[in-house]
């Protein structure tokens, strides 16, 4: 407990600027339609409506490299807040960011539009890094909101795994989901 | 006010292994990680960096609450308007060792309009709104996938990719789903702790990877610290705003004049070309296969 709190201490803190309840990996598997292992290949960002607030969004076509729980298609569309068009830019708080090129463990769900997002927005987003002996291993999304209860969060268990132990948390989690 | 000895306890240990680190704060920059010109690294201080770091350029830099509060957690606009000033004069008040930070903060009241939004054509406004009655990005009503129903607040900022000048922020308060709190007593969810963290964002700081610092990514229910700034966080705002900046007379004016009131919704038009929201996965899908045709993706770029 006290190395993963730890681990999580000295893990970077990015860009984000929302605050958001910690939201545990047995929900966060519950209100996702799948599980996978991606890599982002491209993004286009426009300006759009989502729920009635015009804002900037990015399009990102993700390959899915493994499904993890549930879905089967080679690749996903997966729409973010935030992002470039033009000259304007727009952050937005605590939403996950899919850096092109970069493999991550990815929970995605459908927005109240029918589009696919990140589950939790950068709770349900582990980029994926190799540590010192070559294993990948999850790390948490670069603009991970400021968590309320942290401790019991889905992000505390499951970064600093690997792929398969993550996975078998995950399985144990659909298992156990209503 | 307290601060959890744990979190305190390990926040030493990690000053300990990071000993010769002259700074914790970290600033917003223009990095975007779906932007080939403007990537996003992380620098040896963990914190996200890449292009120009975000600030406002002028003395001032006003603000405003929707004027219908959140009667649903019982918060008046004017005690919303209250709770939020305190907060913003934290970081005004800050001391910067030879004065305070160069940015004032002009509250400009009231509005009416409801929606987070930037108008490149016509007037702004800074706006902190509550949400009572749905959290716009929250859960499928068809009792699919939740996508953020959690999140306590969503603050977000809009800038020039080119200098990082902001050009408008809007902090959305998701009281529909928390138990947003103004007391002193039975605190939930501490509005002035929320709005303070918030009101660093506003500025331009990102998060701190000091556990003691106000822009620290954690937050328990019933925790009032955050109301304060720690020296991290004053920190973090002296060096955006520092003291004697030549920015001139404060003109809280927000860019392309003040509006308390929304635009008009944009015409309806060609898909592609002009905004409008995919009506589901299917049409998202479909825009994705004519800006493939188009060619716009491997052309993604900034204008010169």
């Amino acid at each position: 407990m006290l190395a993963a709190s730890l681990l999580a201490l000295m893990l970077p803190r990015g860009a984000g600027a929302s605050v958001a309840r910690a939201v545990t990996l047995a929900q966060l598997v519950a209100r996702s339609e799948q599980v996978v292992v991606g890599t982002p290949l491209e993004a286009h960002a426009r300006w759009e409506s989502p729920g009635g607030q015009r804002r900037i969004v990015t399009y990102t076509r993700v390959r899915v490299d493994a499904a993890i729980d549930g879905g089967g298609q080679s690749e996903l569309l997966v729409r973010t807040l935030g992002g470039h068009v033009g000259d304007i830019g727009q952050v937005v708080s605590g939403e996950a960011v899919l850096s092109i090129g970069q493999p991550a463990l990815i929970f995605v769900g459908r927005s109240a539009d029918g589009v696919l997002a990140v589950t939790a927005m950068a709770q349900g987003h582990f980029p994926l890094r190799r540590d010192g002996h070559g294993t990948l291993r999850l790390r948490p999304s670069p603009r991970l909101a400021n968590l309320v209860g942290a401790q019991h969060s889905a992000v505390q268990r499951l970064v600093g795994r690997s792929v398969p132990e993550a996975e078998q948390l995950i399985a144990v989690a659909h298992s156990h989901a209503p | 006010m307290h601060r959890d000895p744990i979190r305190a306890a390990l926040a030493a240990l990690l000053v300990l292994t990071a000993a010769g680190t002259a700074q914790a704060y970290c600033r917003t920059t223009t990095c975007s990680a779906d932007d080939p010109d403007l990537p996003c690294t992380l620098d040896a201080n963990g914190c996200l960096s890449g292009g120009n770091p975000l600030y406002w350029s002028g003395a001032c830099v006003s603000f405003s609450v929707q004027k219908s509060g959140s009667p649903l957690r019982d918060i008046t606009a004017e005690a919303a308007d209250k709770v939020i000033s305190d907060g913003f004069s934290q970081w005004a008040s800050a001391d910067c060792g030879s004065g305070h930070p160069s940015i004032g903060l002009y509250d400009h009241g009231q509005v009416s309009c409801t929606k987070q939004e930037y108008n490149q054509k016509s007037g702004n406004a800074n706006i902190f709104m509550f949400r009572d009655t749905r959290w716009p990005y929250g859960a499928n009503t068809s009792g699919g996938a939740a996508t953020s129903a959690e999140t306590l607040a969503l603050t977000t900022i809009t800038y020039n990719i080119k200098t990082g000048e902001i050009y408008d922020a809007d902090v959305e308060i998701n009281s529909h789903d928390n138990d947003i709190t103004i007391s002193d007593k039975n605190v939930a969810a501490d509005l002035q702790s929320i709005v303070t963290h918030e009101g660093g964002h506003f500025l331009g700081l990102s998060h701190s990877p000091n556990a003691s610092a106000t822009m620290y990514a954690s937050y328990q229910y019933g925790d009032t610290s955050l109301r304060s700034l720690s020296q991290d966080d004053v920190d973090g705002i002296c060096a955006i705003y520092p003291p004697g900046r030549d920015v001139g007379a404060c003109n809280p004016t927000p860019r392309h004049g003040y509006s308390s009131t929304c635009a008009p919704p944009p015409k309806s038009g060609c898909r592609v070309g002009a905004p409008g929201a995919p009506t589901g996965p299917r049409d998202a899908e479909a825009l994705w296969g004519v800006l493939f045709a188009l060619g716009l993706l491997a052309r993604r770029r900034r204008p010169a």
